[in-house]
C-alpha cells in the first residue's frame, strides 16, 4: 500500500521490517571488506576486541539515539531536522551541510572501490572503467528516483549476493583455518595507542551510518516504529557479521604461517578476503568473494545515494538551499533533482584521484555526530514530555554519560587519525559557515512554525501533518 | 526580531583576532626561523617569499583583519572573507606535505577564530533576516504557505 501525503509531495511507502533491516545492514556494514587493514595495523586480538567492544561506546549509542530522535521527529531529512529542533537553524544547516558534503564524496568512493576490484581482476583500461562506473551510477540513480520500494528490492538482492559467499567463506575458514585469532593482541613492539592509529579510524568508519536511514523518514510509513526496530535488530547483526567473518579470515591467514595476519591488507599484494578465499577454496570461492566484494560496494553506493540526497532536499524545502533542489517527481514522489545531482557528482568523481578528498569525509561526519548527541540531550531537557515512541531506556543523566563516550571518541579521532585527514576536514568545516551565509542571504530560511513536513509544533504538539503521519500508521 | 548587531560585532572582533593571530604567528615564525615554509608554486611559478609559510601567514592575516573590519558593517561579507582566508591557509598547509604539522600549529588559532567568526556572522544573519512564514513587520514579505512543487 502506498499513499500520498501531500504536504511534501513525497510518496510514503510501506517498508517491511526486513527491508528496513537490510537498509540498516547495508548502510552500516554490507560485508566486512576493509577490515583486513585493521588486523595488520592493530593486531588480530585488538581487532576482534574492537569489533566486540567499540560498538558499546560508538555505534550502539548512535543506534539508540537515532531511534529516540527518529521516533520523536520522524521527518524527511532525519538528522538535519533533529538538530534543527534542538539547536536551531544555524547548526542544523551546518550538520546537514557537512553530512551531505561527506556523503557526496563518500558514495563516489564506493563505486571507485567496486571498479578497483573489477579492474584488478580483469585489467580493463580507463575508458572501460569510466563506462562501467557511469553505467552503475546511472542505473542506481534511476532506481533511486523510481522509488524506495525498488531501491529496497535492489539492495536486498545485492545483500544476498554479498552475504552468501561471505557465509560460505566464514564456515569454511573457521573449519580449515588454524591458530587462535585473538593472539597476539597487538602487533609486536606496538603499544595500544600506536596500534589504534589507523585501526580506530577504519573501525569507526566501519561502524558508522546508523543515523542514515532516518533521512528517509519522510518516505516511509510508520517511520517512528519501523526505523528503531530495524536499528535494534541491525546492531547485533552487524557486530556478529564483522566478528565471525574477521575471525575466519584471521584463521585462514595463519595457514602455513602463524604470522600471516601481518600480511592482511587490501589494495593488492596482501591477504584480503578474496585472497583468503583463494587459499582455502581455490578459484571458485575466490571468484565468489570477488563478486561479494564488488556487490558490497555497489550496495553501499545504492544505500548512500538514497540517504545522502535527502538532507539537502529538505534544506531546500526549508529555504536554505536552491529551490529546484526540493522538487519531487510527480508520479514517483521522490526527490528526483537531489538524487540526480548527487548521481552527477558521483559520476564526475569516480575517475578522479580523490585521495585528498576522501580524507575529508570521515572528519566531516564527526561534527554532525557530535551535534546529534548534543541534540538528544537538549531535547530530553527541553521537551521531556514530548511523545517518543522509542525512548532510550535510561534517565537523562545516564544518557548524557553514555553519549559522552562517542563524543570523546569523535574528538580524539580528530587528532589521532593523521594530519592530512585533519587539514582536509578543517577545510570542509569552514565551508559550512560560508555556505550558510550565502544560502541564508539568498533564500532567507523558514520559521519553525512554517516548516514543511514538520510533525511537531514548536510547542511539542502534533501538527496537522504529524497527525496525518500518526493516522497513516494506525 | 533582534537586529543582529551584537552578533555582528562579535564576528568582527573574532575576525580581527583571527587576523592578528595569523600575523602574530607569521612574525613569530619569522623571528625563530626566517625561512620557515618554502615558497608555494601555484601554476608552476615560484612565488618566492610572498608565498612562504611566513608570507602566507602574514598576508592572509592582513586579509582576515580586513574581513574583520568589514564585519562591523557587513558581518556576512566580512566573515566570508575571514573564512576563505583561513581555507587558503589550510590549503597551503596541505600542499606543503613535509611541513604540514608545524604549519598547522600556526594555523590552528586563526582557523578556530575564523570558524567562530563564521558562527557569529551566521547568528547575526539569522537575527537580521525575516524568514519565510514570519509575521511581516514592514510588509512585503512572502508569507503564503508553501506550495508542493512537483516535476
Amino acid at each position: 500500500m502506498v499513499e500520498m501525503l501531500r504536504n511534501e509531495g513525497l510518496k510514503r511507502v510501506r517498508m517491511r521490517l526486513i527491508t528496513a533491516v537490510v537498509f540498516v545492514f547495508t548502510l552500516t556494514c554490507s560485508g566486512s571488506f576493509g577490515m583486513e587493514d585493521v588486523v595488520s595495523s592493530s593486531g588480530p586480538g585488538m581487532t576482534l576486541l574492537l569489533i566486540i567492544f567499540l560498538p558499546l561506546v560508538w555505534s550502539v549509542p548512535m543506534a539508540f539515539v537515532a531511534s529516540e530522535l527518529g521516533s520523536m521527529v520522524p521527518e524527511a531529512g532525519g538528522l538535519y531536522r533533529w538538530i534543527r529542533r534542538a539547536l536551531g537553524e544555524y547548526w542544523s544547516f551546518q550538520g546537514g551541510w557537512w553530512w551531505t558534503l561527506s556523503l557526496y564524496v563518500d558514495s563516489a568512493v564506493y563505486v571507485a572501490l567496486a571498479l578497483d576490484y573489477l579492474e584488478a581482476r580483469y585489467g580493463f583500461g580507463g575508458g572501460t572503467r569510466a563506462i562501467i562506473g557511469i553505467s552503475l551510477v546511472a542505473i542506481f540513480t534511476f532506481i533511486n528516483i523510481r522509488g524506495l520500494e525498488l531501491t529496497g528490492w535492489s539492495i536486498t538482492i545485492i545483500q544476498i549476493g554479498v552475504m552468501v559467499p561471505l557465509l560460505i567463506f566464514t564456515v569454511w575458514g573457521i573449519v580449515e583455518g588454524t591458530g587462535n585469532p585473538f593472539s597476539p593482541i597487538l602487533p609486536p613492539g606496538e603499544s595500544v595507542l600506536t596500534s589504534l592509529n589507523l585501526g580506530l579510524a577504519i573501525m569507526m568508519w566501519m561502524y558508522a551510518g546508523w543515523e542514515s536511514l532516518s533521512t528517509l523518514s519522510g518516505e516511509i510509513e510508520n517511520p517512528q516504529k519501523v526505523i528503531p526496530k530495524a536499528l535494534m535488530i541491525g546492531t547485533p547483526l552487524v557486530i556478529l557479521t564483522y566478528l565471525v567473518t574477521v575471525f575466519a579470515a584471521i584463521r585462514v591467514a595463519r595457514i602455513g604461517d602463524p604470522d600471516g595476519w601481518m600480511n592482511m591488507w587490501t589494495g593488492g599484494g596482501g591477504i584480503d578476503f578474496v585472497e583468503a578465499a583463494q587459499m582455502i577454496g581455490g578459484g571458485v570461492l575466490a571468484y565468489l568473494l570477488l563478486i561479494s566484494a564488488v556487490l558490497s560496494n555497489i550496495g553501499l553506493y545504492a544505500g548512500y545515494l538514497a540517504t545522502g540526497s535527502r538532507p539537502a532536499f529538505q534544506m531546500s524545502r526549508d529555504r536554505l538551499f536552491p529551490k529546484w533542489y526540493g522538487l519531487t517527481h510527480k508520479s514517483w514522489g521522490t526527490p528526483w533533482t537531489a538524487i540526480l545531482v548527487m548521481g552527477f557528482i558521483n559520476a564526475a568523481l569516480i575517475n578522479f584521484n580523490f585521495d585528498a578528498l576522501i580524507t575529508i569525509d570521515v572528519f566531516l561526519l564527526m561534527f554532525p555526530y557530535v551535534l546529534i548527541y548534543i541534540s538528544v540531550i537538549v531535547m530530553r531537557v527541553r521537551e521531556p514530555e514530548a511523545p517518543r515512541p522509542f525512548r532510550v531506556p535510561m534517565p537523562t543523566w545516564a544518557l548524557t554519560v553514555w553519549v559522552a563516550f562517542p563524543i570523546a571518541i569523535a574528538i580524539i579521532a580528530l587528532f589521532v587519525n593523521g594530519i592530512d585527514w585533519m587539514i582536509g576536514g578543517l577545510i570542509g568545516i569552514l565551508t559550512g559557515p560560508i555556505a550558510y551565509l550565502v544560502f541564508k542571504s539568498i533564500y532567507k530560511g523558514t520559521t519553525d512554525e512554517a516548516l514543511e513536513g514538520s510533525t511537531l509544533t514548536p510547542e511539542g504538539t502534533l501538527t496537522e501533518f504529524g497527525a496525518q503521519v500518526e493516522g497513516a500508521t494506525a | 526580531m533582534k537586529d543582529g548587531k551584537a552578533m555582528g560585532m562579535y564576528a568582527a572582533i573574532f575576525g580581527l583576532l583571527a587576523g592578528a593571530s595569523a600575523i602574530g604567528g607569521g612574525l613569530y615564525a619569522h623571528s625563530v626561523q626566517p625561512t620557515f615554509g618554502f615558497p608555494w608554486r601555484p601554476f608552476g611559478i615560484v612565488w618566492d617569499q610572498a608565498f612562504s609559510g611566513v608570507g602566507t601567514l602574514i598576508g592572509l592575516g592582513i586579509l582576515m583583519v580586513i574581513g574583520g573590519l568589514i564585519c562591523f558593517k557587513w558581518p556576512s561579507v566580512g566573515a566570508i572573507i575571514v573564512c576563505v582566508a583561513a581555507i587558503i591557509g589550510l590549503v597551503y598547509t596541505y600542499d606543503h606535505e613535509w611541513r604540514r604539522l608545524p604549519l598547522l600549529y600556526y594555523w590552528a588559532a586563526p582557523w578556530i577564530l575564523a570558524w567562530v567568526t563564521g558562527i557569529f556572522a551566521g547568528y547575526s544573519l539569522f537575527q537580521r533576516t525575516e524568514p519565510y512564514g514570519a509575521e511581516p513587520e514592514s510588509g512585503g514579505t512572502d508569507s503564503k504557505p508553501a506550495a508542493t512543487e512537483s516535476a
